[in-house]
């Protein structure tokens, strides 16, 4: 502020007829820089130290997820432990910044785990090597042996936030469909698991095909489409409650493609009813339903905004599949994507910037993110069959599945960051499609 | 002994006994903070997951699901607060375990720990299946912990996906993701550039980018013929302008252009090539994530440079910023702040000693907006 | 109520049978409508009046090009036969599958699937065959009767296939 005001005083004295020469004094070198290098954070993170008995492999094992999530993102890099000057031997000690600044280390994360019966307790500490000071109050959590992977992932994802300022995602869940069996007869059914692959659960046997399960957003349902009574229907299972509910459907009409809104109140869908597929509403409590859509094209894959106001949908009314984002309430749609090829299962992003997509165009499927004005298209991916993207809680990370050529193709989980970097695949025990990315954890 | 040497001298004194000192007594109690976090034990999860599994009948689609949902047993989430941690052993916690103890939500989270929250979570489970399901007398197997009850066991070995894989990884040249686990660095940006070679045009020079500061520093070198004359504010004007206030930033243009004559005790002033190393070396050090919604962030930070070219205790500050929420302009700060202090070295930035009044007070604008990923 | 259910799983069951590849089922004694000289419960393909008869001798199967759902002639001629037979076995009835080849997203081609299979059923309606009897449902690209990724595989893929059964429609 000061500055300013000398700045304006010292450039009213030149404006005048008289240009100073009292300027005796420099003001401060002023530059530009534009340019900055594209290279993951380097932090140390000793092996956090086992405060009780025993509880050393807990300690190991949490600090390799810590790491293992960090790292994932591509935004960081481990610097091994060998590399360490100074050994961070107790948690209460306090930081030799120099050692850790020797190694370039940027962040240094320490921690401790104690566990007694049941119960673990994970703490940890997070400094700024090079300003010399500690990022945020030291945590402490405290929670089941069970679910030591969970505070490994609240660990990270603190870390996470501190550092990129960015909304956390490492603890957080997938619903995807699990498959088996040859191409010609795959066997799906529902399955859970954690953002990295750790701890599947099945929610349903494959006694009938499961499609596309998409997550409420707060993470306790579950809507798929189920071909259990011979036709595709939507069903909304209740994570918690085993309850399951048939969103009604009169016969001879078939529906599926549902999401959830943002308040998990409502469900948008495709029904199709003679050929014809449009886009509807229901909402749950009532069971009401409204038409949003009624147009002789096909209308599907519909997803609300954050915001609940607007529905982005793809439909092949001008002829091939494009996007469109219409009201919430139905009505004129306008058309975003422009480019060559057909356009498909629009996601928008919890961000609400941005909205992804399939593509195909000449033989490739693509995984895209689009504004949602129609500008600035950029394709992620691309391969024989990329399909399916879902966004991370905190719309960095976009999760898709990818079917791989020929007889013995299958599909599998891959995340890439929405910058293009970092593809990944998703370890999953068996094929994997149809991912859908669940809320952060409480 | 020169007044410089003696002033230094003093001022080191100050600065070793502050560290040795107070530095020690300011940075003990470190804040802490204690969080419960409620989980969902493996247990507590099959339970979930079996009364869901077993059940896959076409019956039981009743309604239960809605009201219940409402009413979702939040369980007392990562709210900061509470559990005056008995025992969080570090003596130096003490006092910071004062502080926090505000808790305002107070009812969520009673200090009992886990036990808390495994009831809260048990209990939406057991009794609807009792209620609900009352023609299925199925809770039955529940033997052993976890692992029994996921319902068939995943097609384990067969099912590998690494051959099928293999196989696609052959035709499609560049895909090896799986492989990046070591030196993702290496594959992902090359997974990642054809690709967006592909259809949009600009992203894929985000990671050349990081190559390009390196051969910057020569190409001021063949232009240092217009030295003196005037404190180069001219390389970066276009820069300098989007700042938010723009009126500030043509008056700064206007000064920096004019005459500036009489710098007396300052020395000559530094010429292009000098300040651009110097633009150099920080910007080697400043890490930009294009992905990140800071990146849309323009920051001016200020700092202040001892004559050996360190920086100056805490003197680096942030001036002002544009674009963005106040949380991603302090991660732009901060990001700024790691280049600035990370670049000194241990030796300082190299800058002419004669033109200290020059670099003495430094403002870096740092924007990352043309490296953006929009 | 029961026996409803299980009447619509065994329909299920055996359309499903008759939609894909007619290898899974090898052996038992479930009834391939497709195969080669089924000469199961259901009839031979040498009696007219059997569904093995439909699907080897008529043809259970209208092809289609890629993304479109209109009928070629070729698949009009075989539609004319499957109106003419289910004209005659007036017990059967018929539930129409659309299905498509994998060049799609799954919503897409589920859409697509149930245009297709409305296509067929609009047709065999317009040759008096009352709509009471056909019922449809779409596959998308769920369940490939052939698995290669190119196009010889893709042809056989875009398909509308008639299944016919006794009893009701649930």
């Amino acid at each position: 502020m000061m500055k300013r005001l000398l700045a304006l005083f010292l450039a009213l004295m030149l404006a005048g007829p008289l240009a100073a020469p009292v300027m005796a004094q420099n003001g401060p070198l002023r530059l530009t820089i534009t340019d900055g290098v594209i290279e993951p954070l380097p932090f140390a993170l000793p092996v956090f130290q086992a405060e009780t008995a025993g509880s050393e492999q807990m300690a190991a094992q949490i600090s390799q997820v810590v790491a293992d999530d960090l790292v994932n993102t591509a935004l960081f890099r481990q610097i091994p432990a060998s590399a360490f000057i100074s050994q961070h031997s107790s948690f209460a000690q306090s930081v030799s910044y120099a050692d850790w600044r020797a190694i370039n280390a940027q962040a240094l994360i320490t921690g401790a785990v104690s566990v007694s019966g049941n119960q673990v307790v994970v703490k940890f500490r997070l400094y700024d090597v090079f300003s010399g000071t500690e990022m945020g109050d030291g945590l402490q959590f405290v929670g089941s042996v069970d679910g030591w992977r969970r505070m490994a992932h609240k660990v990270a994802d603190t870390v996470y936030t501190r550092v990129t300022g960015e909304g956390a995602y490492f603890d957080s869940r997938v619903v995807f469909v699990s498959e088996s069996g040859p191409k010609g007869d795959r066997q799906k059914r529902l399955a859970i698991m954690d953002y990295d692959g750790a701890n599947i659960q099945y929610l349903t046997d494959s006694a009938a095909l499961v499609l596309a399960p998409r997550f409420s957003p707060t993470g306790d349902r579950v809507l798929y489409t189920s071909f259990e009574s011979g036709f595709p229907r939507i069903n909304v299972l209740d994570v918690a409650n085993v309850g399951r509910q048939q969103i009604t459907t009169a016969p001879g009409e078939m529906s599926f493609s549902p999401r959830f809104s943002r308040d998990g109140r409502q469900v948008i869908y495709s029904l199709s009813n003679g050929g014809n597929t449009d886009i509807w509403r229901t909402d749950l409590a009532t069971g009401q339903n409204t038409r949003l859509t009624s147009a002789p094209s096909i209308e599907t894959a519909p997803s609300f905004s954050p915001d609940g106001s607007q529905i982005v949908f793809e439909s092949d009314r001008s002829g091939s599949p494009q996007l469109y984002i219409m009201s919430a309430d139905g009505g004129e749609a306008r058309r975003i994507s422009f480019g060559d090829g057909r356009y498909g299962t629009p996601v928008w992003s919890p961000r609400g910037d941005l909205i992804a997509f399939t593509k195909q165009n000449a033989g490739r499927f693509h995984i895209g993110v689009v504004r949602t004005d129609g500008s600035e298209e950029r394709l992620l991916t691309s391969s024989f069959l990329d399909e399916g993207p879902t966004w991370a809680p905190n719309g960095r990370v976009i999760m898709f599945f990818r079917e791989t050529q020929g007889a013995s193709g299958a599909p599998s989980l891959y995340s890439v960051d929405i910058s293009g970097r970092n593809l990944r695949q998703v370890a999953t025990p068996s094929f994997a499609s149809d991912p859908s990315w669940g809320p952060l954890q409480r | 002994m020169s007044p410089g040497q003696y002033i230094s001298g003093v001022s080191h004194v100050a600065l070793i006994s502050w560290l040795l000192i107070g530095w020690g007594l300011n940075h003990e109690p470190l804040d802490f903070e204690v969080i419960e976090v409620a989980m969902v034990s493996g247990e507590e999860y099959d339970q979930l997951v079996r009364a869901t599994t077993p059940n896959p009948l076409p019956d039981a689609p009743d309604a239960p699901a809605v009201p219940a949902i409402e009413e979702t047993p939040t369980p007392p989430a990562t709210e900061p607060d509470v559990a005056p941690a008995q025992d969080t052993p570090s003596p130096t916690e003490a006092p910071a375990e004062e502080a926090p103890p505000p808790a305002p939500p107070a009812p969520p989270t009673p200090p009992a720990e886990v036990q808390e929250n495994v009831p809260d979570l048990v209990q939406p489970v057991e009794p609807p299946s009792a209620a609900d399901l009352t023609e299925s007398p199925r809770p039955v197997p529940r033997p052993s912990p976890r692992i029994a009850d996921t319902p068939a066991p995943p097609p384990p070995p067969e099912a590998e996906t690494a051959p099928e894989v293999q196989v696609e990884v052959a035709p499609d040249a560049q895909e090896t993701p799986e492989v990046a686990e070591e030196a993702q660095e290496a594959t992902a940006p090359q997974e990642a550039a054809p690709e967006i070679v592909t259809e949009a045009e600009t992203p894929s020079g985000a990671v050349e980018t990081s190559v390009r500061p390196r051969s910057r520093p020569n190409r001021p070198a063949p232009q240092p013929a217009e030295p003196e004359t005037r404190t180069a504010e001219a390389p970066a004007p276009a820069n300098e302008a989007p700042q938010e206030d723009a009126v500030a930033a043509a008056l700064a243009d206007a000064l920096a252009s004019a005459p500036q004559p009489t710098s007396a005790p300052a020395g000559p002033p530094m010429t292009g090539s000098e300040r651009e190393a110097f633009r150099v070396a920080v910007n080697g050090c400043w890490n930009v994530d294009p992905g990140a919604e800071w990146a849309r962030v323009t920051v001016t930070v200020g700092f202040d440079l001892g004559q050996d070219g360190k920086v100056v205790g805490n003197t680096v500050r942030l001036l002002s910023s544009t674009g963005g929420t106040a949380a991603q302009a302090e991660t732009a700060y901060q990001t700024a702040r790691r280049a600035i202090l990370r670049c000194q070295g241990s030796g300082g930035y190299d800058l002419p000693a004669d033109k200290y009044d020059h670099w003495k007070e430094v403002e870096i604008t740092f924007d990352p907006t043309g490296m953006r990923l929009r | 109520m029961r026996t409803l259910m299980k009447a619509a799983l065994l329909l299920v069951a055996l359309s499903t049978a008759a939609c894909t590849n007619p290898n899974r089922f090898g052996g038992g004694n479930t009834v391939d409508l497709n195969a080669n000289g089924a000469d199961g419960a259901m009839g031979g393909v040498n009696d007219p009046t059997s569904p093995a008869y439909f699907s080897q001798t008529v043809g259970d199967r209208v092809l289609f090009a890629v993304d479109q759902s209109t009928l070629t002639p070729e698949a009009m001629v075989t539609l004319n036969g499957q109106a003419q037979w289910l004209l005659t076995n007036s017990d059967y009835l018929a539930v129409i599958e659309g299905h498509a080849d994998e060049q799609g997203t799954r919503e897409y081609n589920l859409a697509l699937g149930a245009r297709r299979a409305n296509a067929v059923r609009e047709y065999l309606i317009s040759q008096g065959v009352p709509a009471s009897r056909i019922r449809t449902v779409s596959y998308g690209k769920e369940r490939p009767i052939a698995v290669c990724s190119d196009e010889s595989c893709y042809t056989q893929n875009r398909r509308a296939v008639t299944v016919i059964s006794i009893g009701s429609l649930s």
